[in-house]
């Protein structure tokens, strides 16, 4: 069985344990007072009557906590936000969003400790806080080309994009402990990342980093929601080490509305411009990204707005574009990475742009885009912001699509039912999609996020693997991905590899985000094997006389070329714990069941491209969009394991029809109004159509596995639906 | 506030003797039990990730208070693990990748099993849709686990229940 059943089969089997349930019998329970309002003065605070309260160990305000730990700040080394505030881990009188911590209470019970919460005065009033809603925080241009003078034709379209929530069906939360006899932090968290965890607790307290473990467990969904280091549970660890006993803290889903990242809040104008034979001459752009009352700490609130520039007409042969960029604040939640950051927006603005110019130019939305698109498997495209693209396959995936779709009867369908009356859309968008950046991404910014990850493997007495990996896992099957790329290399079955991950003792590792799990971690672990095997052979070359390079590994024996039995890899392992007495150095005290590898991108990241089309109905009077068919091809290069990553691209797929048809946060002033599954609606099992997924396979010229993204991210999701012509 | 009440219920077959404040509900008095199932997504009925059976039937436990389960017989996806039914859908599951996370997986066994063993006449896949519409997953897409419901009822269809092979006896 894989790796990625055997957590399947736990699943199913009801054995997940899910951080929530982590129990803590002399534990405390966090609960946070949330400001029901931003852009406010605290006029009046007053703990007293809380600190009373049945069960209450302890109640805190911004003054209760240490100096020293009483912000954080997503400030970025090579980007400064016009404006920006340090983050305080409670509100330091005043309230720049709801949803943002007052203050906190410390109880025996999360019952108790929210009753406590009712008894806090807390009197807020509008004020003028710093920064201004509405005020620039960051603009930057991004231009390629020269632009035309004039333009044949010139197309130009409006966009908004609406606030959107992350989602994952499991809130965040944690549980910290903090030894004080040995100054060690240990925190259980439902999170993407525990290395950068680890980081982040240990410059907070100002402990050692090695003192210092982040554990991250099974996780339900993340989705970029658990990316992040939210000032709450940075409270939650601060307060873990102030009381001395076990802190956790689980949020509810009202709170997650109104604290968890949200993302994708655009307004956008761009102009499309055409020469006199209608080729595609200059792109135009201006994204305004609103994106809340701070930077989300630490990766900040920018990667949705330069990701707009750097991607904007990305899959197509432009050869100007002038694109700028600006973020704005505003007393709402701080926006960060949701899944497929930066890429759904620009996505959407392209499309909309090419379907407007293949109207207005009279051709099929298809042949317009085939005619336009960047050229298939050459090596030196850039897009329109000189973003350098790679081995592409857009030509390839889009006439597959359009095989798939049966794109001409669709057509003759479609003029069928409007010469009786009935709406019918098609839709095509191609897409490119950045994944698995190399250290230019986070290196300049100064955060602690490794672009490398490192693997190590361990064969035992019995000839089984263990490997330790700073991959995370999420349900994407990174993990078994790992496990089968080791098992493939080692010559066994998966049943003999076992893998550990989601702790920061582990090696170090980026954890999950920008599909890199496979592109980056899966290669570090080849490179592992690779390793591993080199030296066990290396060791049974010496001890069986015969040149290492002529042995293969096989269902647990070293063998010749000839396929004849040298020596059991178990015999062999042992020889190497427990016999080194035998063999005296040179050959005696090297590795040989002990390796480790680790493997950064060289590009500046990889490139993943497809193409999607839709099949909708509209009714007319009402406007109402029923998903009538939807289909994918995609190329993430090399397909380790054919099923799963099927299954995430359904479900990014999903996630993306979820934003087109459903999702917003809806707002009135700053204060939102559907903080609940009732009111904000995520795709439900009934809504959704079946999915086609194809593969055309590219491989990254730069790695040995090729792969160019793994857990799928790809989210651009159909965004352009054509209606009838 | 504290004022609590004793409770006594079956969970997975075993009892259990509670003490609970009359506004905990059932899934937070679960917890409080030891017990990791179920979890919750919303704590207001809509993601189902919680539900369980309470005397055989489906409720959303969030909804359910648990002075109001005292005397009931609880079941969570645990507790169904000897159920032929519940083997076939496993193996569905696993066969199509119909989970990632696992976070809504017990809770969405808990509602297909409920359906396949009502011997339903519609077993097309927009009827498993419209069973499953109100268990939210966020990883999936839905689209294997209606595969999985769906191939499951051809199953018993073609080989009632009491022709299914029989579960292993525990050793």
């Amino acid at each position: 069985m894989s790796a990625a059943d055997r957590h399947s089969q736990r699943m199913l089997a009801g054995a997940g344990r899910f951080i929530a349930r982590k129990s803590r019998p002399d534990g405390l329970h966090l609960a946070v007072l949330r400001s029901p309002q931003g852009g406010c003065r605290i006029d009046h605070l007053d703990l007293a009557a809380a600190q009373a309260c049945e069960g209450v160990q302890a109640v805190y305000g911004f003054a209760d906590l240490p100096e020293g730990q009483r912000h954080i700040s997503a400030r970025l080394g090579h980007i400064s936000l016009t404006g920006e505030q340090k983050q305080p881990l409670l509100a330091d009188g005043q309230t720049r969003f709801q949803g943002e911590a007052v203050a906190a209470v410390l109880a025996e019970s999360r019952a108790l400790a929210e009753d406590a919460l009712e008894a806090i005065e807390l009197t807020l009033s509008p004020a003028d806080i710093e920064p201004p809603a509405g005020s620039q925080a960051f603009e930057r241009v991004f231009a390629g080309g020269t632009m035309p003078k004039a333009a044949a034709t010139s197309l130009s379209l409006d966009f908004q994009f609406a606030r959107q929530a992350g989602v994952a069906l499991e809130p965040r939360g944690l549980v910290a402990e903090f030894d004080a006899g040995s100054d060690q932090l240990t925190v259980w968290q439902n999170h993407q990342s525990p290395h950068m965890m680890r980081a982040l607790y240990a410059r907070l307290l100002g402990l050692p980093e090695a003192s210092v473990r982040v554990i991250t467990g099974d996780v339900g969904g993340a989705f970029g929601v658990k990316l992040h280091a939210y000032a709450d549970d940075m409270l939650a660890v601060l307060l873990a080490r102030l009381a001395g006993r076990p802190v956790s803290f689980q949020l509810d889903r009202l709170e997650s509305f109104v604290s968890d990242a949200h993302a994708r809040h655009f307004d956008a104008s761009a102009r499309l411009d055409l020469d006199g034979q209608g080729r595609i001459c200059g792109l135009q752009a201006d994204y305004t990204n609103h994106i809340g009352a701070y930077g989300l700490y630490p990766r900040s609130s920018v990667g949705d707005a330069v990701q707009c520039g750097l991607f904007s007409g990305a899959a197509y042969q432009i050869p100007a574009c002038q694109i700028t960029v600006r973020s704005r604040w505003q007393h709402r939640p701080p926006t960060g990475a949701i899944r497929g950051v930066g890429q759904p927006i620009p996505c959407s603005v392209t499309e909309q742009l090419m379907d407007a110019a293949a109207r207005a130019t009279g051709q099929d939305p298809l042949a317009f885009r085939l005619a336009h698109l960047a050229k298939d498997r050459q090596s030196e495209q850039k897009t329109p912001a000189g973003v350098p693209l790679g081995q592409l396959s857009l030509a390839a995936c889009l006439e597959k699509l359009a095989e798939e779709m049966g794109y001409q009867t669709l057509r003759k369908r479609q003029a069928e039912a409007l010469a009786k009356g009935e709406l019918l859309g098609i839709g095509l968008i191609s897409f490119i999609e950045q994944t698995s950046p190399g250290p230019g991404l986070y290196g300049p910014a100064e955060l602690p996020v490794t672009a490398e990850d490192r693997c190590e493997i361990r064969a035992g007495e019995d000839g089984s693997f263990l490997v330790l990996t700073g991959a995370t896992d999420q349900g994407q099957g990174t993990l078994g991905g790992i496990v089968k790329i080791v098992a493939a290399e080692l010559g066994c079955t998966e049943s003999l590899v076992q893998i550990r991950s989601g702790d920061s003792d582990l090696p170090i590792g980026g954890g999950a985000w920008a599909s890199r799990g496979l592109a980056i971690a899966g290669e570090a672990a080849l490179l592992a094997a690779q390793k591993l095997k080199s030296q066990i052979m290396g060791f049974a070359g010496h001890i069986h006389q015969c040149p290492p390079e002529t042995l293969q590994l096989k269902a647990g024996r070293i063998e010749d070329s000839q396929g004849r039995l040298i020596a059991p890899l178990a015999e062999i392992c042992q020889l190497a714990l427990y016999r080194q007495d035998l063999y005296p150095p040179p050959v005696g005290g090297q590795a040989v069941v002990c390796a480790e590898a680790g493997y950064m991108a060289e590009a500046p990241h990889f490139i993943a491209n497809g193409a999607q089309g839709s099949l909708v109905s509209i009714d007319e009077e009402t406007g109402f969009v029923r998903l009538l068919n939807h289909w994918v091809v995609e190329d993430c290069g090399p397909v380790i394991d054919a099923k799963r990553v099927d299954e995430q691209i359904r479900g990014g797929v999903v996630q993306g029809l979820g934003a087109v048809l459903f999702e917003e946060c809806r707002y009135e002033g700053d204060q939102l109004l559907n903080a609940s599954f009732a009111d904000y609606l995520v795709p439900m099992a009934g809504e959704m159509p079946d999915i086609s997924i194809s593969h055309i396979e590219t491989r990254h010229a730069h790695s040995q596995l090729g792969i160019k993204e793994s857990e799928r991210l790809e989210q651009s999701g159909p965004r352009q639906l054509s209606g009838p012509q | 506030m504290t004022d609590t009440q004793q409770i006594t219920l079956t969970l997975n077959g075993g009892i259990k003797t509670l003490r609970v404040s009359p506004r905990t509900h059932l899934a937070d008095a679960l917890a409080e039990a030891g017990s990791n199932l179920p979890v919750l997504g919303c704590e207001h009925g809509v993601c189902g990730a919680c539900t369980l059976l309470m005397d055989g039937v489906s409720v959303r436990s969030c909804l359910v208070l648990a002075v109001q389960a005292d005397g009931a017989a609880i079941e969570t996806v645990q507790g169904l693990q000897d159920s032929p039914v519940l083997q076939l859908l496993n193996q569905a599951f696993l066969k199509h990748q119909a989970l990632q996370c696992g976070y809504c997986t017990s809770a969405m066994l808990i509602t297909a099993h409920e359906w396949l063993t009502s011997q339903p006449e519609d077993i097309s896949r927009q009827a498993a849709r419209e069973v499953i519409s109100g268990n939210l997953c966020r990883c999936t897409g839905y689209q294997a686990i209606v595969t999985a419901l769906v191939e499951v009822a051809a199953q018993l269809r073609a080989a009632p229940l009491d022709s299914q092979p029989k579960p292993a006896e525990p050793a």
